[in-house]
């Protein structure tokens, strides 16, 4: 589940900055900015994979304040939050791939 | 926004009512407010031109098309669409997109009319140099940097106890771009600071505008405060960053 994966890990990226709530087009910004290309990722693409995150219990969601989204004439947004359970994936998932690529280097085998 | 953009968003938001027609309401509202707040961010977009916007609104459109329809078919119980009446109609929307904004996407800067073609090996006449820039006067730049803007900063102590006294502010700067449209917005900003007197630990509470919590985080990771006793927990400030004009 790369996508999964890179959308957790920008979640963690995002953490670090101070912003522990995220929404949709945040996250597709430093999806793009972690992979280094201008394209976001696709609505369909990246809400569905939001959507089979928080199904799988490693991401929270929230509608916002209606109030403030109103005082800012725009519509409301949806934040979303890493569970305890994702902080951990997010951390251990690259590096358990790096030790599985380094297992496979050394015996000889090409990276997955 | 332009007309081009305004006919993207409207053909965004008909593609997501279409797809997410039929759903029970609370599936159907979460997806559809999911995409206008997507759009709305989109739009105000201020480091991109209306072209890139538009490009990059199509592309993710017409690429998330197969998951639209993918997320649609597991939403199951209670469709009245079939999946090959989804996936004609999403073909069919697909190719009438592209047909329409083919032609009138302008990306970036407008275009240049292409020179002719001509051969390689025939030297051309070098163009003649172009004149050398007037001196410029001393003491006085020929091109003088726009005033920047600043935001305005209010803090309170979190807990009891006295406030700790900041020595050194550095006030958050009020995006340039952000001034040229006339965008506001606030921020809110929760901070540790130690007993030393350096903040420790800045969080932004959610729902700020990206550029304008970039901003008011690094201006407000760079304040001192005066040192305080060592014995005492380390004060917790609520910034509150508004850009205003």
């Amino acid at each position: 589940m790369p996508l999964e994966e890179a959308i957790c890990a920008a979640a963690e990226a995002l953490r670090r900055r101070g912003i522990r709530e995220f929404h949709g087009y945040e996250l597709a910004k430093q999806l793009a900015a972690d992979n280094d290309r201008k394209l976001l990722t696709a609505y369909g693409t990246l809400y569905r994979a939001l959507a089979r995150l928080e199904a799988m219990g490693l991401l929270e969601s929230r509608r916002e304040d209606p109030n403030i989204a109103a005082e800012e004439n725009r519509p409301g947004r949806r934040f979303y939050k890493l569970t305890a359970l994702a902080e951990f994936v997010a951390v251990a998932a690259p590096t358990k791939r790096r030790r599985a690529t380094i297992r496979r280097r050394r015996r000889g085998e090409a990276p997955a | 926004m332009s007309r081009v953009t305004a006919l993207v968003v409207a053909c965004v938001q008909g593609w997501t009512r279409l797809y997410t027609w039929g759903l029970p309401s609370d599936v159907r509202t979460v997806r559809r407010e999911e995409i206008a707040s997507d759009l709305w961010e989109s739009t105000h977009e201020l480091t991109m031109t209306d072209g890139e916007i538009v490009l990059q609104m199509v592309t993710r459109l017409l690429f998330g098309i197969p998951d639209d329809l993918g997320w649609r078919l597991t939403q199951g119980a209670s469709t009245m669409l079939t999946p090959r009446r989804v996936v004609a109609v999403a073909l069919a929307a697909g190719a009438l997109l592209t047909i329409m904004l083919w032609p009138t996407v302008e990306i970036g800067a407008p275009t240049v009319p292409a020179a002719p073609l001509q051969a390689s090996w025939v030297r051309q006449p070098m163009p003649p140099p172009p004149p050398p820039p007037p001196p410029a006067l001393p003491g006085r730049r020929t091109a003088p940097s726009p005033p920047l803007h600043y935001a305005q900063t209010v803090y309170s102590v979190v807990a009891d106890g006295p406030a700790p006294q900041r020595i050194k502010e550095v006030r958050p700067v009020y995006p340039p771009i952000a001034v040229a449209y006339g965008v506001e917005g606030r921020v809110q900003i929760d901070a540790t600071i130690s007993a030393s007197g350096q903040v420790v630990r800045a969080e932004a509470a959610p729902g700020g505008t990206f550029y304008f919590v970039q901003s008011a985080l690094t201006a407000v990771n760079d304040w001192q405060f005066a040192a305080s006793d060592p014995a005492r927990a380390p004060a917790r400030l609520t910034v509150h960053v508004n850009f205003v004009r």
